[in-house]
């Protein structure tokens, strides 16, 4: 089954003791920066770590997902200046980097991420943070309240796509290198072959964690109901409880969208051409002169979760939700996408 | 699908030059890529679209108003309406604008080969149209019928008016309407919507294609008249507008339902919408 990652892909399978995984970051560190979920100001996020004592490996829903390390919040796209004709410049580019502590919902975020930026204009800036990230993920072991996983193939254990797998044993962690980068990273960590027993633990975990799962959401035949559903009566309650924050679209792991726009000093001789995140519960979002394509607050957060559970099939032949349940997690109206498609299973009344 | 390797969102440096003004608040720029092969020969079909950059103001996505020049220039028709579109009409012949492009999909020429053409247009509507009544005009024999219904809000916001007797002896048929006549205003056409017109077309169903473009709820009203006289939703084709931050399916912005207006559109036949959500058609 899906989900359950029991036939990972690897080139190598060991076990590094408990503070093997200290030496796996500083290892890491050799190559450039390390970001992994950090504890800052009572929320889990994305952060430089120097070693295992920074990481927060615990099964919690991260604020923020890594696709703010590839799809940058705030990324300058061209700098121009008048003394130079305005002859665009690229900015820099960033060099290696690792990212760790990466969830098997989120890696497979970063796979739905990869299809959008590598169409047929593949986006350089996205694909040359791509290039630049080692993925180190990690097996979840346990359920958040609002993980889902289970229901979107994407968890709790993770199959393939990963530089380096962590799972965390009872003593010590499996590590699986799935690339030929991985396997140099894992020389430089003290550990030990897997055995069977080893293997079979952290299967055994897995299935446990996907055991726990409190939510489910039926996918089979989803976006064909969700049609169906456009004009349900459940949506005018959605309406009227969406704040229209846009705290969904900023905490989804697989959530693109971006403005662009010129930024000007002073003196108005220099430009950034710079974009950033924004979402479709925006106001402005539709916008056009003349008029709003989506002037009603419902309307935009439908188009959020037809988006997610409708739409993305038909662009990407998948789903674009992958039951991280962050935007439920963070939604300071309690909206639950996934309920609400799934009262549609029910015949009816949902929250 | 092919993959492009440069920078998609980095646009070349384009001169202006020619700058007609239209109406009090329209202008068409003539403009010619700077460098590269580009500058002799740039290539794209009508109903496709550039953005355009004045850095500093911003981008914004213009479609591209003509067939493409032989000396490599090709036209926006611009109405001043937001930041970027203000900011050009400040620019002089000579001036640079920065753009990138073509995207999107263009009017179905080829599949009009041969056949009738009806095209109704509302306002600045008309602008994406001018490069396939061009084609129209300089390739006369290669269509059947050729008929045009311009509606604008009054007569001085009719564009190209100085094009229309030239296209006239190009053989296109043209019923023009404005929705009302300022006083002191000479006019001698019809006065009302687009689609108090729409029966002096001879245009019939099954006969060629219908090209519509103009405000969305100008087309909303077109298309259910044209399905009122029969016509199929596959033979006609309208022109979406949305806003557009990247052109190259990216951005996000254009969706509606699963379409990425961008590069599913912004042409598209309106059996590709009708069903859909996030369109007033």
């Amino acid at each position: 089954m899906d989900g359950l990652g029991e036939r990972a892909t690897a080139l190598e399978r060991r076990v590094m003791p408990e503070e093997g995984l200290d030496q796996l970051v500083r290892a890491l560190a050799r190559r450039g920066p390390v970001y992994g979920p950090v504890r800052q100001d009572g929320a889990t996020v994305y952060g430089e770590v120097e070693g295992a004592q920074d990481l927060d490996l615990r099964c919690t829903p991260f604020t923020y997902s890594p696709k703010a390390l590839l799809h940058r919040p705030r990324q300058v796209l061209f700098r121009a200046e008048r003394a130079e004709g305005f002859v665009p410049r690229e900015p820099e580019e960033d060099g290696r980097m690792s990212i760790i502590g990466v969830r098997p919902c989120d890696m497979s975020a970063i796979a739905a991420l990869d299809q959008v930026f590598s169409q047929e204009y593949p986006d350089p800036y996205y694909q040359r943070r791509r290039q630049n990230a080692l993925l180190a993920a990690v097996n979840c072991v346990e359920m958040a309240e609002h993980c889902f996983c289970t229901s979107m193939g994407t968890g709790p254990g993770l199959a393939a796509g990963f530089d380096l797998l962590l799972t965390r044993l009872e003593h010590g962690w499996l590590v699986e290198a799935g690339t030929e980068e991985g396997c140099a990273v894992l020389k430089e960590v003290e550990s030990r072959t897997a055995t069977d027993r080893d293997l079979q633990e952290k299967e055994e975990l897995i299935r446990k964690a996907a055991a726990g799962a409190k939510k489910q959401l039926q996918t089979e035949g989803l976006p064909g109901l969700m049609r169906d559903r456009f004009e349900d009566p459940v949506w005018k309650e959605r309406r009227e409880e969406c704040l229209g924050c846009a705290n969904c679209t900023s905490v989804c792991p697989t959530c693109f969208c971006y403005d662009a726009y010129d930024v000007v000093n002073v003196k108005g001789d220099k430009v950034e051409r710079t974009r950033c995140w924004t979402g479709c519960p925006v106001v402005d979002f539709a916008r056009v002169h003349g008029g709003n394509f989506r002037s009603d607050r419902g309307e935009r957060f439908k188009q959020f979760a037809y988006h997610k559970l409708c739409y993305w099939k038909d662009q990407f032949d998948r789903l674009g939700c992958v039951g991280c349940g962050r935007c439920m997690t963070w939604c300071p109206a309690k909206i639950d996408i996934a309920e609400t498609a799934q009262s549609f299973r029910r015949g009816g009344e949902a929250r | 699908m092919s993959r492009h390797a440069a920078n998609p969102l980095k646009p070349e440096p384009a001169v202006i030059k020619a700058i007609r003004q239209e109406t009090y608040d329209t202008t068409t720029y003539t403009m010619g890529f700077r460098e590269g092969e580009r500058a002799n020969r740039f290539s794209f079909e009508p109903g496709q679209f550039n953005m355009l950059t004045l850095w500093g103001i911003g981008e914004a996505a213009i479609s591209l108003s003509s067939l493409p020049g032989g000396n490599g220039t090709f036209d926006h028709t611009v109405r001043s309406v937001g930041d970027v579109t203000n900011a050009l009409r400040r620019l002089k012949v000579g001036d640079t604008v920065w753009a990138r492009g073509p995207y999107g999909t263009p009017w179905p020429l080829k599949e009009a080969r041969g056949r009738d053409l009806l095209i109704i247009a509302g306002g600045i509507g008309l602008a994406p149209l001018r490069g396939v009544i061009q084609a129209v005009t300089s390739r006369r024999s290669d269509f059947g019928k050729a008929e045009l219904l311009y509606g604008a809000r009054t007569p001085a916001d009719l564009l190209y008016t100085t094009e229309f007797d030239d296209w006239r002896r190009g053989g296109l048929s043209l019923t023009l309407t404005v929705d009302a006549v300022p006083e002191g205003a000479r006019w001698e056409h019809n006065v009302g919507v687009v689609t108090t017109v729409m029966d002096r077309a001879t245009v019939r169903p099954g006969g060629g294609v219908v090209m519509v473009c103009g405000p969305e709820i100008m087309m909303k009203f077109v298309v259910k008249e044209l399905l009122a006289r029969g016509f199929r939703p596959g033979e006609i084709f309208v022109s979406l507008e949305r806003r557009m931050e990247c052109g190259v399916r990216v951005c996000g912005r254009c969706q509606f339902d699963g379409r990425f207006v961008c590069r599913d559109g912004p042409v598209l036949p309106y059996s590709d919408i009708k069903g859909r959500v996030g369109t007033m058609l």
